[in-house]
């Protein structure tokens, strides 16, 4: 049998490892997002817009972006989002044809108790996770790209 | 006040969470992308993966596949048929005593799954630094917490 060479059972392992403590991971954070009655798009994006780098306001573009969502998607999203209290949008005083998207204090208030659990969650999976990746990196450095 | 909440979590322990729900995303997205090329829809790639990545030895299950895919059982067995009817795998009959159907990959599968392995081990050598990255700083996070605990 043919194969990529490099590639050993063991490294089948730790992708269907990294795969299953991904998975894991996303069904926990759907489920706490549930339970605080937020679907876990919703979550998602208000994590997004929260976390946006160096606290730089989000657009809905960026959003969209963000998210790997295509735009009109992202623009129902806040809908729903400013429908739920959860978000409002501003206009750029610099720029009148910018709107930006920004949490209100409910979102802000759903994000920390949302965050901790995820936080105590991320302490969980963190190690097993961060040598997985480490071990898959390794070997995608010596098999390099075969096909 | 509204806002004392906020020293529990700094502004950078956000953007790490979303820069890991990035991360994650945009790797999903690549391997969907990338089972798609070849004719699998996600579920029945992580399926093909879940059964080729079992220690050598052990025999993949229904049940067990529901479990590591965190599937119903019903979709499982959709999707174990599914991966039948397109020549992927092969269901053993269930024998009185075990704990279910027997799923064993085909050379088809087998082939498929090489293909798919080398470009998702590229992109993992790609994604990994940021990932890890994300993680490291949330764990530093709560160690720090809880140091600030014990003073």
């Amino acid at each position: 049998m043919k194969k990529p060479k490099g590639l050993r059972q063991q490294d089948y392992e730790a992708l269907s490892d990294l795969r299953y403590a991904l998975r894991q991971f996303m069904d926990f954070s759907a489920s706490a997002a549930q339970s605080e009655g937020v679907p876990a798009q919703q979550h998602q994006a208000l994590l997004a817009i929260k976390g946006n780098k160096d606290g730089e306001p989000m657009t809905v573009g960026m959003l969209a972006e963000r998210l790997i969502i295509a735009p009109h998607t992202a623009t129902e999203l806040v809908g729903r989002l400013i429908d739920g209290n959860l978000a409002e949008r501003r206009t750029d005083p610099d720029d009148r044809r910018r709107q930006t998207v920004h949490l209100t204090e409910k979102a802000e208030e759903l994000l920390v108790r949302l965050s901790e659990v995820h936080l105590a969650e991320i302490r969980e999976m963190a190690p097993k996770l961060i040598v997985l990746l480490a071990e898959l990196e390794k070997t995608g450095s010596k098999t390099g790209r075969t096909s | 006040m509204a806002t004392k909440h906020q020293d529990h979590l700094g502004e950078g322990d956000y953007e790490a969470l979303a820069n890991l729900r990035y991360s994650i995303r945009r790797f999903r997205q690549f391997s969907a992308k990338e089972a798609d090329k070849l004719g699998l829809s996600p579920q029945q790639h992580q399926a093909l993966l879940a059964i080729k990545g079992l220690p050598r030895g052990r025999e993949m299950t229904a049940r067990m596949l529901t479990d590591r895919l965190l599937m119903g059982r019903r979709l499982v067995e959709e999707l174990v048929q599914q991966l039948v009817d397109e020549g992927y795998v092969e269901a053993e009959a269930p024998t009185k005593g075990r704990s279910g159907q027997v799923i064993r990959l085909t050379c088809k599968a087998e082939d498929t799954l090489d293909q798919l392995a080398s470009a998702h081990l590229f992109e993992i050598r790609k994604m990994a630094p940021e990932l890890m990255q994300a993680l490291r700083i949330l764990q530093d996070r709560q160690r720090m917490q809880r140091i600030t605990w014990m003073l």
